[in-house]
Parts: C-alpha cells; sequence; structure tokens
C-alpha cells in the first residue's frame, strides 16, 4: 500500500508551528478529500461532511501546538476529524457509531465505500464520473507513464525503487509520473470546478 | 515553466524534493492559487487510482478554512498545553480559595465592640432600618464556643474563640474557630482589643558552639 511521505507533512507542520500560516493550506489541500470521505461515514449528508471537515481543520489548526510529530499528521488528522463528527452527531441528538476504524488503519482507510451506499444520486453519480474519467485516462496512457505511476500511487514505491524496477534512472522516473499526472489533470480539471481561481 | 513547475510539484508531492527546492516550493505554492490547486488535484489523483473517491468538494473548501484561520482568534497551538492548562487550573483555584478566606476574615467581626453595633474597620456595616425583625436574639445566633474550646484550643480555656466561616476541601463553607489573644494596639486605647492567635515565630536553630582551644 501507498507508503506516506511523513516528510513533507512533518515540514509543513513544522512550518505552520513557526508561524507560516500559509503551510497549513497545503495540508488542507492535500487530505480534504481523504478527510471528508472518512467523515462520510459519519455523517451521511454531504454538505453536512463537508462543514464538518471544515471544522475538523479548523480543530486541527488550533491543536498544531501539540503535536509533536510521533504519530504520522494524517493519523493526528483522522482522530480529529472522527472526534469532530461524533461531537457533531451529539450535538444534533443522533447516536455516533459505535464500529470505529482504528487510527492506525485510518492510512489506507477507503472513506468511499461508506459514502456509495448512503450518498444522494447526484454525488454518487459525480463521484462516479470522476473514478470513470481517471480510470480511462491511465488505461489510454503508455506503457511507461501507467506502470511509473501505478507503482508510485497504488504501490507506493518510492523514485528509487521504481527506477530500479523499470531500469531507468530517478530523473526519467520523475517526469513519467509527472506526465501522467498531467495527462489525467488535463481530464480531471473541467469536474473539478477548480478553473476559476480564487486570490 | 509551467510544466517544469507542476513536475516539481507532483515530486513534492511525492517527497522526492530536495530540502531547499521543497522549502522554497512550498512557499510558492502556499501564496500561489493556481498552484495550490495543481498541488490539491495530484493528491487527488492518487485517491482515485487508490479508490479512495469522494464527491468533488463544494467550490472554496479550502480557501472558507484559510479565511477563517485569518480570524485574529485563531492560531496555531493556541491551545493551552497539558501541564499548561493544569498549571493555570490550580493557580485559579488557589487564587479563589485565598481571595475567599481574606473575604471571610474581613467580613467577619474581630474585635467585641463590633458586636454593639458601631462600625469599625473591616466590619461589614450594616443598615438597621433594612433588617427584618426578628423573634431571634443576638445571642441565640452566637456559636457554642464550649464545644470548640474541648477540640481546639483545650490548652487555653481561659481565652474567647472566633467563630470563622472557611471553604473545605470540598468547596463547602465549614465552620471552625480560632483562639484569639490580646491585641499590642488596642492596649493604646484602654480597650481590649482581641486578635486571631498566630503562632509563635520560631527561631533558628542555632549549631552548638565549639570550644576552638578544646582541640
Amino acid at each position: 500500500m501507498v507508503e506516506q511521505e511523513p516528510n513533507v507533512d512533518l515540514a509543513l507542520v513544522q512550518r505552520v508551528q513557526a508561524g507560516d500560516k500559509r503551510a497549513f493550506d497545503l495540508l488542507v489541500r492535500k487530505y480534504q478529500h481523504k478527510l471528508t470521505s472518512v467523515i462520510s461515514r459519519y455523517i451521511h449528508d454531504w454538505s453536512e461532511c463537508q462543514d464538518v471537515a471544515q471544522e475538523s481543520f479548523i480543530r486541527a489548526y488550533r491543536a498544531l501546538g501539540n503535536f509533536r510529530g510521533d504519530a504520522q499528521f494524517y493519523t493526528w488528522l483522522y482522530k480529529i476529524g472522527v472526534n469532530t463528527a461524533k461531537n457533531h452527531l451529539v450535538a444534533k441528538g443522533r447516536r455516533p457509531p459505535t464500529d470505529d476504524i482504528d487510527a492506525g488503519d485510518a492510512v489506507q482507510y477507503d472513506g468511499g465505500v461508506f459514502l456509495r451506499d448512503v450518498d444522494t444520486p447526484e454525488h454518487e453519480l459525480a463521484r462516479q464520473e470522476m473514478e470513470r474519467i481517471v480510470t480511462a485516462t491511465v488505461a489510454a496512457l503508455p506503457d511507461e507513464l501507467r506502470t511509473a505511476i501505478t507503482l508510485r500511487e497504488v504501490d507506493g514505491l518510492s523514485y528509487e525503487e521504481i527506477s530500479e524496477a523499470m531500469g531507468c534512472p530517478i530523473g526519467t522516473v520523475r517526469s513519467r509520473i509527472f506526465r501522467a499526472r498531467d495527462a489525467i489533470d488535463q481530464k480531471l480539471r473541467p469536474l473539478m470546478g477548480t478553473e476559476r481561481v480564487r486570490p | 515553466m509551467n510544466n517544469e513547475l507542476n513536475e516539481q510539484i507532483s515530486a513534492f508531492a511525492d517527497g522526492e524534493l530536495e530540502a531547499d527546492p521543497a522549502r522554497f516550493l512550498a512557499r510558492r505554492v502556499s501564496t500561489d492559487p493556481v498552484l495550490a490547486q495543481t498541488w490539491a488535484r495530484y493528491h487527488l489523483i492518487g485517491n482515485c487510482l487508490r479508490g479512495e473517491t469522494c464527491p468533488p468538494l463544494r467550490d472554496g473548501f479550502a480557501d472558507a478554512i484559510r479565511m477563517a484561520l485569518d480570524t485574529p482568534a485563531s492560531g496555531a497551538g493556541r491551545e493551552a498545553t497539558g501541564w499548561a492548562s493544569r498549571t493555570l487550573r490550580w493557580a485559579g483555584g488557589a487564587a479563589v480559595a485565598a481571595s475567599v478566606a481574606v473575604a471571610a476574615l474581613l467580613v467577619i467581626p474581630v474585635g467585641p465592640e463590633s458586636t454593639g453595633g458601631t462600625s469599625t474597620p473591616g466590619v461589614l456595616a450594616v443598615n438597621q432600618s433594612e433588617v427584618a425583625p426578628s423573634g431571634l436574639r443576638e445571642q441565640d445566633l452566637r456559636p457554642d464556643l464550649s464545644r470548640a474550646a474541648h477540640t481546639v484550643a483545650a490548652t487555653r480555656r481561659s481565652q474567647p474563640l472566633m467563630p470563622l466561616w472557611v471553604p473545605n476541601a470540598n468547596g463547602q463553607s465549614q465552620l471552625i474557630y480560632l483562639p484569639l489573644q490580646s491585641g499590642q494596639y488596642g492596649a493604646a486605647s484602654g480597650k481590649q482589643q482581641l486578635s486571631p492567635l498566630m503562632p509563635e515565630p520560631l527561631q533558628p536553630i542555632q549549631p552548638p558552639l565549639r570550644d576552638a582551644g578544646s582541640r
């Protein structure tokens, strides 16, 4: 499975702790989908899910002074997200589910599984469309690009490991992975509605 | 140029960028909305490839968080650390307890003249016209000092006691009796002024003097 990049996360966390508030934005953008998916396990309304996810990020930011890097950042963030979701349910007079996921498994957790069962048809269609586009684009990629991006994202290999597996320099691996991502990104961008740039 | 930058973002997302370029790029991405969105989509692509898809988030999801954090009340690590909050809580509790004790000492009459209705420093003045008539006499409200004299000041039976309400460990008021002794300043005015008995200051222990000549 995918190995996290604790160095990137930790470096960003340390920058936030040093007073660089903007660095937290990168952590938000990195984990926004993943955390919202986890929260959707507890809260079935997608709009409400996003509210709770935003609140979780704000709580995480305020508590970041206590983060020492003993655990992975996402594991720590995951716990905050789950607690925020449960508190939200209690505040609404609803009972939180008792079948928790262990925080240690949070990194590999597939939050979408639960969402497929409970979300509205519109959201489910949008999710399926995104999945279809990514799958179709990856399938249409040249072999070397598809192999490189798959080894990285699905198998979690480092660039050095991929270069050994594919028998090419690390620079080539880096270029292939980028080209694969760029190709997928070109197809995904219209669906994301992120063309409008906010200052 | 744009492709080169995006390739750097791609490597940065994988944690495969050197420390210095990574620091520089992080600063740049965090201040450029277009690059920040590219960073977010590259991570989303990874989620999709791993089957961790979810419906698209609302427009401006991350921007709303950033704006909320820009308010002055927000700050990383604003929540007090564990030991700090515990210390503050204990200090606060101690301060409250001390202030209650001081207030009790100030409010409760100390001298015998206070029972005569005259206003003295440190004694709470009560407007007689506001007191509702009652069949109780002042003597009925006095505490039974004889009981306390057996326990608190058995060795000083001849001395009067001062009742005092103080908070106990449970936060409830508890009546105790302090033995009184003759004060100094009251003697000048010809009246016998009483004050709570205070322990005599301890004398420092002097080491035994050694005779240097005996060695």
